[in-house]
């Protein structure tokens, strides 16, 4: 097939060359696109690849995983499994014991891992000859050191760099806020990056650092490939006392990552919404480029172009475009996605894991996805304007009448199918049951809505606005009739703004909404004057209690009058992890909950029985429901729980459980409190207790000790942060919709010079045309405002009732305040005033007799 | 003697560099004169000597005439002469020190030769000495590192396609090598070890080979040694003779090779007659010819035949290994093998197996060798 004619090829790049300005924005809007699909990506990959390469650097080469409850394993079972194997000549099963817990070395929070370097090094290779872990991993100047040094750990060099730690030289650390003095003895060199949040150190020193004698958090099991190893897996299962679980190492690998991905799924989606809005601005560019060219391109056609050459050249133009946008988009993306990094990790840790990010993961696959999400979408974009114009029949292409005629058309037909939109929206999400991701397709199909009724709506309320003009102000019913009849230039731009407005009003509803149910929530639940916790990372963490010498003291302290206590950890259960939390309530704690199912009655003796409670989001994830049982893994084995009651919640999104703590300790053996609230004697302050505890501990733990009310501060700090990834996104939404104004804005006033011009002569002054552009801008982004303040609500809606209980499994009442829409009213009407300025200007300096020159 | 360099090199090479003694560290336990050893008490560890080891080699025969020949070692290293106090464990109230600190380090080498079916395979397995992982103990004896363990009257280990597992019973009290037990390495006080043999142990038991059990019965030699020096500076590695003749006498000989290729005079042994007396032998009693040579896949070239002489006693061997490659590659790499004797005491024939150790031969000595 004969391509164009390179005279069409010249004609397409004159055209581009002569809108430098026009291009360059449609080129950021869809590099703004682009660069946010980018950044999210860079942003999950990373904090993912983190956690995947902390725990397969701590895993090693185990295949099997050998796990007990919170308080770990009895050391004793490996010792069993070391020295009682039966004599055989088959390839034997290597086991390595692993203590592990986590410590905070100048504010920096790293993994302990504590190891027996010989049975690590044999869990590595068969021959198991030295300690590999050790040699392996680092060049350790001494295993005299490692053994008999007080405190002697080893870091991976760049982290001892970082943290300015010395080979032979002490290393305060914290752990569960007790300060200990370690020594660097040695440094992990080579490049395996798991290994940067790793501190080393040897199984007898995690022992006594993390108050774990006598118990190891796991065994990590080398099983022998071949025929061997289903005996020897047989034999290991026989081995093992109850409490204790085998399990596949990838296994578990993967159902901690599991646990990040509905996170994960949260920002795609905030990024898709991203590239939705840039698509549509790549709409309006392409649209308006083409129809600038309608003369030039019926002049080719009358010159002999075919139809097919036309779409070609258009086309083609697209793609460059759109290359270049994502090309650009992928550069932006990792240099926003570096920050954003940062932001997600901080989200993960509070919410789940402690994930430290060192390296910035890009996968290959996100780069060709965010490339060809680019390109597709100028192409999808540029693709209707590009079939319109090369249908077109020469004379037809030199008449604006007939576009402007065809865009009020299509804006008639558009609110139709806004309408069919917005009632597939609410079908699929009556028709979809707990599906999360059909919820944000959902979504999805409503911000289209918006978008497609925008332009009716700004054609309606222009020309109602126009009458009610008619007789007041003459110009003014001009530009407001210049608007309505201008709708192929203006329309899209304003739905682009419309939805990014309906988006913010949405989530800014969802989050307030949030925001006002956790302050109430936190508030009902807190009953206790003064709360205090051991510090540290990881809300599960064995090794986060306080010291029971303290626990005593600080109960003693006069002015504490009554107290409840909890044990946060983590146990299996037949439907995976769970958080528990096991409870001493004191009398006054039990109103503070708030149960949304269960018998009230009841719920309180069956608890006290040994009835377990789950919060909202843990019922939801595992589908739970009152009288039914969950199976939880005790110290004596698997033991079936039943469920009394469901009660409110807005911890994790994973949710927890919650059980007497009387019935923990006697079924798992684990005398430890992780926190207690304490009630103060009639008249006792808490801001004057609270320096009579920090005296009891005397020194001997840092606890965090707050009041009631700082602890609420802090959680609602704790959730503006978590919130701050969803405003980033949302104001990255609305800066591509304001970048698409400005050209849709541009593109217009080129269009109207001569419009203006004509109306200069006629006595309009500069000031004058500068405020008429600008009151056109104003009343568009009040028009999108006024398409999106509805939809902006239905969003709301579903993001609290669908898609945040989809997820998270949270009951969340929608609370409406006027802050909200004042906001998205700031943002439309900025966006709009932005966009107005620089046209605005143009109008006023814009020349009467060169524009006129031409009649 | 054995592997004391072993020792050294294996995992104190790293762990006891020369600033190993610290200033104000009580150092270890020195060997610097001949004491009385007393059964079973030195069957037992001597944990304030730097390091220690139990030795046993042997040729066996199975019922339908397969020959094999075994080692099982198992080292004892200690990392320091006392444990510090456990850092700072203090604060935590109710926490313990953990089980798991120890200064003793226990490895094992075994080693199978199975003359039938050409194969040499050894294993290695090394732990700590704490909460039973490993351990020695003098009454009964029982030295073990996981599930391998030499006992009083038991020899127990397994590796890939081999299980061993034999009643062991002395058929002599111990011998006790150099000055009463005493065995000088080099002119410098210390570098010195207490060094006893039980050179006839016959042993009786199976061998699993490939999953197939074979009855197994031969004689067996036990080397105990402890101490806390090392080489002298100038001496590179030995050769070391363990001989079990069919006259029933024994011979214990290692030639201690110095840096110019010359053997060292500190070389020596001790012969032992069919009665049980024993003969002090100093290096100008043994004359040692190489016939012949076996070099590893690595290039290491390793002495694999020899003539052995001693005019004072009429005796004239040849000394051949059973199979040429009975190279242990760990680190360091060693030669230890199972051996057949033949030749002539006072004119008349005489044959017998034995063990042959060969250290030092491939390039690294205690001072230079680290842990890989």
């Amino acid at each position: 097939m004969p391509g164009p004619a390179p005279t069409l090829w010249a004609a397409s790049l004159r055209h581009l060359l002569r809108q430098p300005a026009q291009l360059a924005l449609a080129v950021v809007a869809l590099a703004a696109g682009v660069a946010t699909i980018v950044a999210v990506n860079i942003a999950t990959a990373s904090s993912r690849r983190a956690l995947e390469l902390s725990l397969r650097a701590v895993n090693g080469p185990a295949t099997q995983l050998i796990t007990g409850g919170p308080s770990g394993l009895d050391q004793g079972l490996y010792v069993r499994l070391f020295t009682r194997a039966p004599l055989s000549g088959n390839p034997q099963p290597a086991y390595s014991p692993v203590v592990e817990g986590y410590v905070t070395v100048r504010s920096r929070v790293l993994q302990l891992v504590g190891v027996d370097p010989f049975a690590s090094a044999a869990l590595e290779g068969p021959q198991g000859a030295l300690p590999a872990s050790v040699s392996g991993r680092a060049t350790l100047t001494t295993l005299r050191d490692w053994l008999v040094e007080p405190g002697a750990v080893v870091l991976a060099a760049p982290t001892a760099r970082e943290l300015g730690a010395q080979v032979g030289e002490p290393l305060a650390v914290d752990i569960g806020g007790v300060r200990r003095t370690a020594t660097l003895v040695g440094l992990i060199h080579g490049r395996r990056p798991g290994d940067a949040t790793l501190m080393l150190t040897d199984i007898a020193q995690a022992q006594e650092w993390l108050g774990m004698a006598g118990r190891l958090t796991r065994i990590d099991v080398r099983m022998p490939h071949g025929p061997a190893a289903a005996s020897a897996l047989a034999q290991l299962r026989r081995e093992l006392p109850p409490g204790a679980q085998l399990e596949q190492a990838a296994g578990r690998m993967r159902e901690t990552l599991d646990m990040t991905s509905a996170f994960a799924a949260n920002l795609t989606a905030m990024s898709l919404l991203a590239l939705l809005v840039s698509a549509l601005l790549i709409y309006g560019a392409v649209s308006f480029t083409v129809v600038r060219r309608r003369r030039s391109i019926a002049i080719l056609r009358a010159l002999g172009a075919t139809r097919r050459e036309i779409l070609t050249i258009v086309l083609t133009e697209a793609s460059v475009l759109g290359a270049a946008g994502a090309g650009l988009g992928v550069l932006l993306g990792l240099a926003v996605g570096h920050g954003l990094v940062r932001l997600v990790s901080r989200t993960v840790n509070d919410l789940y894991y402690v994930v430290a990010v060192q390296q910035v993961a890009l996968p290959a696959g996100a780069v060709i996805e965010a490339l060809a999400a680019g390109l597709g979408t100028a192409l999808l974009a540029s693709l209707l304007p590009a079939l319109e114009v090369a249908a077109s029949a020469p004379q037809l292409g030199l008449r604006r009448s007939v576009i402007e005629g065809r865009a009020a058309l299509a804006a008639r037909r558009l609110s139709w199918l806004s309408l069919a939109l917005a009632l597939a929206a609410g079908a699929l999400i009556l028709g979809s049951g707990r599906s999360v991701l059909t919820g944000f397709a959902a979504l999805f199909l409503l911000l289209v809505s918006v978008a497609a009724v925008t332009p009716s709506v700004l054609r309606a309320t222009a020309r109602l606005a126009s009458r009610a003009l008619s007789g007041i102000s003459s110009v003014g019913r001009l530009a407001l009739e210049d608007i309505a009849a201008s709708l192929s230039r203006t329309g899209v731009a304003v739905a682009a703004l419309g939805m990014a407005v309906a988006a913010m009003i949405g989530v800014s509803i969802m989050v307030a909404s949030f925001r006002v149910s956790l302050r109430h929530w936190l508030t009902q639940t807190m009953r206790a004057d003064i709360y205090i916790a051991a510090p540290g990372p990881g809300a599960g963490r064995p090794e986060r209690r306080i010291e029971p010498a303290v626990l005593d003291a600080l109960l003693a302290t006069p002015g504490v009058a009554d107290h409840s206590a909890s044990r946060s950890v983590v146990v299996r259960s037949s439907r995976g992890d769970i958080a528990l939390d096991a409870l001493h309530l004191a009398p006054g704690s039990y109103a503070g909950m708030e149960l949304t199912a269960g018998d009230p009655r009841a719920v309180w003796t069956d608890y006290a029985r040994g009835a377990l409670l789950l919060s909202d989001s843990l019922a939801w994830r595992l589908d739970l429901r009152p009288g039914e049982r969950l199976s939880l893994l005790t110290a004596s084995g698997p033991r079936e729980f039943p469920i009394a009651g469901i009660y409110h919640e807005y911890g994790s999104g994973l949710g927890s459980a919650m059980m007497s703590l009387e019935v923990y300790r006697r079924l798992w053996h684990d005398d430890a409190i992780t926190a207690v609230g304490l009630y103060l004697a009639h008249g006792v302050a808490a801001a004057a207790e609270i320096p009579r505890l920090e005296a009891a501990a005397g020194g001997r733990q840092a606890l965090l000790i707050r009041s009631n009310s700082d602890i609420r501060a802090m959680s609602l700090e704790i959730f503006d942060r978590t919130f701050i990834i969803t405003r980033v996104l949302y104001w990255l939404a609305a800066a591509i919709a304001a970048i698409g104004l400005v050209s849709a804005l541009l593109a217009w006033e080129l269009d109207r010079t001569r419009e203006l011009s004509v109306l200069r002569s006629l006595g309009l002054t500069p000031r004058g045309a500068a405020a008429l552009v600008a009151a056109q801008t104003v009343f568009m982004g009040g028009a999108a405002l006024l398409a999106a303040i509805p939809t902006g609500l239905i969003i709301a809606v579903v993001l609290t009732k669908v898609i945040d209980r989809r997820a998270f499994g949270w009951h969340i009442e929608m609370h409406l305040h006027a802050a909200q829409f004042l906001d998205a009213l700031a943002l439309a009407l900025a966006a709009a005033l932005l966009a107005g300025l620089y046209p605005a200007w143009r109008a006023a300096a814009g020349p009467i007799a060169g524009e006129m020159r031409e009649e | 003697m054995r592997s004391r360099a072993l020792a050294a090199i294996a995992v104190l090479a790293a762990a006891f560099p020369a600033h190993a003694i610290r200033a104000g560290a009580p150092s270890f336990a020195q060997a610097l004169t001949a004491q009385p050893l007393e059964f079973p008490r030195d069957q037992g560890p001597h944990p304030d000597y730097r390091q220690e080891w139990w030795y046993v080699t042997g040729n066996l025969d199975s019922a339908d005439g397969e020959r094999f020949g075994f080692e099982l070692t198992i080292f004892r290293f200690a990392l320091a002469r006392s444990l510090p106090e456990p850092a700072d464990v203090g604060s935590r109230s109710g926490a313990e020190s953990s089980a798991w600190r120890a200064r003793q380090i226990y490895l094992g080498h075994f080693a199978v030769t199975d003359v039938t079916r050409h194969r040499f395979r050894f294993a290695v397995k090394l732990s700590r000495g704490a909460l039973g992982l490993a351990g020695a103990r003098a009454n009964p004896l029982r030295v073990w590192v996981g599930n391998w363990q030499i006992g009083e009257s038991l020899v127990e280990a397994a590796e890939r396609g081999y299980v061993l597992s034999l009643a062991a019973r002395p058929l002599m009290p111990p011998v006790l090598n150099g000055e009463r037990g005493l065995s000088r390495k080099s002119g410098e006080p210390g570098n010195a070890t207490y060094y006893y043999s039980i050179p006839r142990v016959s042993v009786r038991g199976t061998i699993v080979r490939d999953g197939r059990p074979l009855q197994v019965h031969g004689l067996a030699w036990l080397d105990r040694e402890w101490g806390s020096g090392s080489l002298g500076p100038q001496e590179t590695g030995w050769d070391w003779f363990g001989l079990q003749l069919g006259d029933g006498s024994c011979l214990m000989f290692y030639s201690l090779r110095d840096r110019d290729g010359a053997e060292d005079p500190y070389s020596a042994g001790t012969w032992i007659d069919s009665a049980g007396r024993t003969r002090p032998l100093s290096r100008d009693d043994v004359r040692i010819k190489v016939l012949a040579h076996w070099t590893d896949a690595g290039g290491i070239r390793y002495p694999s035949r020899w003539r052995l002489v001693m005019p004072a006693l009429g005796l004239d061997v040849t000394v051949r290994p059973v199979l040429a490659d009975q190279e242990l590659v760990t680190s360091p790499r060693y030669w230890e093998g199972a051996v057949d004797v033949s030749g002539t005491r006072s004119g008349r024939p005489v044959a017998g197996r034995g063990y042959v150790e060969l250290t030092g031969y491939a390039g690294t000595t205690a001072g230079s060798a680290g842990i890989r």
